[in-house]
């Protein structure tokens, strides 16, 4: 099966003007680029890798740049812009500082275009990165697991499947909290919350991947792809509301799914949950003494600026001692697992979430909460590595909240 | 110096690796680029780009880098941050890149009453680190941001600050460790907190625009925090505003920590984007110190006694912290807003003006680009740090323009500050010495004083290995 082929006429894109377009995005971008730098101290990169120029946002930007001026795209040139594209964890971070301190440049569409580009002339992505593509595209997730266990999680729940059940609200649970055993206790906190609100809910019985991994990675004709699988679907069963557990899935269809936003709610379950708490004020059963460090999921706050809503979310609970790590809200240091990083190992010199959890330790807290399935997997991972699970333990808000309801 | 086969680069980085653990040293056409542009905004020449990156973390690694430059006669470029804004991290010939990223300790010693930094420690970390305790780092440049300490100490920024008030930071460096271009490791100044009286060796590298020796180590006295108070006026023209400036000097107030400027049309950008009632005229915003509030506030009052006195349409101190906070990022908006409404580069010179002439200066400022054949095609703005007499014409360089029209925006730009320069018998406070500023240099303190400071680098570096080229300058179009 050539998929290139089918992906593309499934598209009906006009093939020279999809690269012309985006060689314009990134050559229009570097122009403009005054290479200031204030760009590299909020870049996850410039604190987790050697550090080089050309590992930073705008050093990534000049070097696709470049490569197109000068024609640098010859075979000895290729891997290493490649992976140098492919090292950004797409934050957003330098697309905020540029905005606020300097010329105000999309620095991730032009990175995120030179990676299409660089999918379209078979470069990229990352070696690594080629299974889960295929993965998507084959079983809907990235992990190549089997569609039909997908909801084996919600067994003895008593949650509708839609359809051949109808619900106001679709919980679309994604893909790493459905397949990993691990994650599962998140969504059942949600499913857990959702029936204390007395929530119509349902889950799709066939759901499939947003497309957001494919689309971070370059493959944009597979991400058009899951768009479409995943529109027709929501038109048919006839959602008015989409609640999410990731922020990687609220921000694919709030941001980047045409023509959904105007008819169908997007939500982040965050935003959802603070809502449904003012119409039913929640009662907890005691008050903790744990001390609690927020880390932002960069799709949810650098990406769409949902910073305050998961923290009130927290301070409802009785007792609970909210403390703030010293990288937060708009300068918050990603955990290291987006931009498609999820699926291959990227140069770290001192990984990020060792960083995160360095942070969280210094703040003072013994809970770090988050809202992100990735971001949860790799605070988890640091702690576990590092043997200090007796210190401080990562939670998601919605586990926080669940267990604490009465 | 020619371009080398990679034959040649091959064998550089095999002795390279032999100081420098391999996976620190890069010679990829990416990191090379990157490694050799700066904020100018016309693009890097292949035949320029370096050879190769290397990053080391110890003195003796830069020793060692230095000696094995000496031996093959190959450049070597110490790189900060890259963001110059004189052309002296935008190299014209070849060379090895010392990339100072992984010399980023930080120790403070309290007890001791200084802090010492490698040179790749970031301006605004430094910063954050001493201010939780109490302290204030004493210089703060736009680039704070991102600005090394390294290239700080190299070019001895005052930056924002004005010099009068609190000094320069070499006022404030107490001693360095410094690797020679030779690779000789030497110590200057001292761990006390009087700095030497007499010969010190510091001040060779402290302003030395990086021509002398690496700095490797900075030691810096702490600087207790001192409470502020916020003061505005606003002039209907730029003479009075100039005439309340000189007042200030002449009536003896005590200074303030920071004065800025902003010329009506200007900043009625600047009020606009952050919501302010459009100023009638050209505004002055101030920060005065004190070791109390009341201090401060009694020191602002005095210079807003000066400054009343040339009949401002407003003048007082601000004490809502909120609105000051709007009024101060009025001024720091400015450029990025011109930036982003025309997607284009801010490009601005370094007017310097005495206090005697301020008056004639501004004028002159105001209109910088005037009778220049590219730069009179574009709209002038017109800010600065007035406090230090300092004034930042700047004007937005259209991305559509080609390499050579940019370049010659960029010199036309030079040509002019040189000659403001000149014509008040001042220079630069903020941006170094060297690299564009070197025809400039040689007219103000005449050719002698350039052969001497050639033949005092030729006495640090007798074979031209440290950064070449800045002092030379670059070639005039």
């Amino acid at each position: 099966m050539n998929r290139e082929k089918m992906t593309r006429d499934l598209d009906n894109v006009d093939e020279e003007k999809f690269i012309e377009d985006l060689k314009e995005i990134i050559l229009d971008a570097a122009k403009r680029c005054r290479n200031c730098n204030y760009c590299f101290t909020i870049c996850p990169l410039f604190h987790s890798t050697r550090g080089f120029m050309s590992q930073t946002p705008s050093g990534i930007m000049q070097s696709i740049n470049y490569a197109l001026r000068w024609n640098l795209l010859k075979r000895e040139d290729q891997e290493i812009l490649r992976d140098l594209l492919y090292l950004c964890t797409t934050c957003n971070g330098c697309v905020l500082r540029c905005k606020s301190k300097a010329t105000g440049l999309p620095v991730l569409d032009a990175i995120e275009a030179g990676r299409k580009l660089l999918r379209e002339m078979m470069i990229g992505p990352l070696p690594q990165q080629r299974k889960p593509l295929k993965d998507i595209y084959l079983y809907g997730n990235p992990y190549g697991e089997k569609p039909e266990t997908r909801v084996d999680w919600l067994k003895g729940l008593n949650v509708k499947m839609i359809p051949p059940e109808s619900a106001e609200v679709l919980f679309y649970v994604g893909c790493t909290t459905a397949y990993e055993p691990n994650l599962h206790p998140i969504g059942k906190s949600l499913v857990r919350l959702f029936q204390y609100l007395h929530i119509n809910f349902g889950i799709l019985k066939e759901e499939v991947c947003c497309g957001e991994p494919a689309r971070r990675m370059g493959d944009e004709g597979l991400f058009r792809e899951m768009m479409t699988r995943n529109l027709d679907q929501f038109k048919s069963v006839g959602i008015k509301t989409i609640v999410t557990i990731s922020p990687h899935c609220f921000n694919t269809f709030l941001n980047e799914y045409s023509s959904i936003q105007e008819e169908i709610k997007i939500q982040h379950y965050t935003q959802f949950l603070a809502e449904a708490f003012k119409r039913r004020t929640p009662l907890f059963k005691r008050e903790i003494s744990s001390v609690i460090t927020y880390h932002d999921p960069c799709y949810l706050g650098k990406h769409n600026q949902i910073f305050s809503t998961p923290r009130e979310l927290l301070k409802m609970i009785p007792g609970v001692k909210l403390v703030e790590m010293k990288m937060t809200k708009e300068e918050s240091l990603c955990c290291g697992g987006g931009g498609g990083r999820m699926f291959a190992e990227v140069e770290e010199e001192r990984r990020l979430s060792d960083m995160r959890i360095a942070q969280a330790l210094e703040a003072g807290a013994n809970i770090v909460a988050t809202a992100c399935p990735w971001c949860y997997k790799m605070l988890q991972t640091s702690i576990q590595d590092a043997n200090l699970g007796n210190k401080i333990v990562v939670k998601d808000v919605a586990e926080i909240l669940s267990e604490e309801l009465n | 110096m020619t371009n080398m086969e990679s034959s040649g680069i091959d064998r550089i980085v095999k002795e390279l690796a032999k100081i420098v653990p391999e996976k620190y040293i890069l010679t990829h056409i990416f990191e090379r680029i990157k490694s050799s542009i700066d904020t100018f905004p016309y693009e890097a020449e292949r035949r320029n780009l370096p050879y190769a990156i290397v990053m080391p973390k110890t003195k003796e690694e830069v020793s060692e880098i230095l000696k094995y430059a000496n031996r093959i006669r190959v450049p070597v470029f110490i790189r900060g941050s890259g963001t110059s804004f004189t052309g002296a991290s935008r190299y014209q010939v070849p060379g090895i890149v010392i990339n100072t990223h992984r010399m980023d300790e930080i120790e403070i010693y309290e007890e001791f009453g200084f802090f010492e930094c490698g040179p790749g420690c970031i301006c605004e970390s430094v910063a954050k680190e001493i201010e939780t305790r109490g302290f204030f780092l004493p210089f703060a440049p736009g680039s704070r941001l991102i600005a090394s300490m390294g290239g700080l100490i190299a070019n001895n920024t005052s930056a924002h600050v004005v010099d009068a008030s609190i000094g320069k930071p070499g006022d404030y460096v107490l001693g360095l460790e410094v690797v020679l271009p030779n690779g000789e490791i030497i110590e200057t100044g001292t761990k006390g907190l009087r700095r030497p009286a007499g010969t010190d060796l510091t001040k060779f590298f402290v302003g030395g625009d990086g021509l002398f020796g690496m700095v490797t180590k900075i030691r810096m006295r702490l600087v207790p925090a001192f409470e502020m108070a916020y003061g505005i006026a606003i002039y209907k023209d730029l003479k009075s505003l100039a005439k309340g400036v000189q007042r200030i000097y002449r009536e003896r107030r005590p200074l303030p920590l920071f004065m800025e400027f902003m010329e009506k049309k200007t900043a009625e950008i600047g009020y606009k984007i952050k919501g302010l009632e459009i100023p009638k005229g050209s505004v002055i915003l101030f920060v005065s110190i004190g070791n109390s509030k009341e201090g401060a506030s009694q020191i602002a009052n005095q210079i807003l006694s000066s400054l009343v006195a040339e009949n401002p349409i407003e003048a007082q101190q601000i004490e809502e912290v909120e609105l000051w906070e709007k009024l101060w990022s009025s001024r720091e908006v400015i450029g990025s807003y011109l930036m982003q409404e025309s997607g284009n580069q801010w490009s601005s010179a370094e007017v310097v003006s005495n206090l005697m002439k301020l008056e004639e200066c501004m004028d002159d400022a105001s209109h910088f680009n005037y009778d220049l054949p590219v730069l009179s095609q574009l709209t002038l703005y017109l800010f600065g740090h007035i406090g230090g007499l300092t004034m930042h014409p700047g004007v937005i360089i259209p991305k559509e323009w080609d390499n050579e029209k940019k370049k010659r925006a960029v010199d036309e730009k030079f040509q002019r500050e040189a000659e403001l320069n000149l014509k008040y018998s001042t220079c630069g406070g903020e941006w170094g010495q060297f690299a564009k500023r070197t025809p400039f240099f040689i007219k103000r303190y005449g050719k002698e004083s350039y052969e001497l400071v050639k033949k005092i680098k030729k006495t640090f570096d007798p074979n031209n290995i440290l950064n070449p080229g800045v002092l030379e300058g670059e070639p005039q179009q």
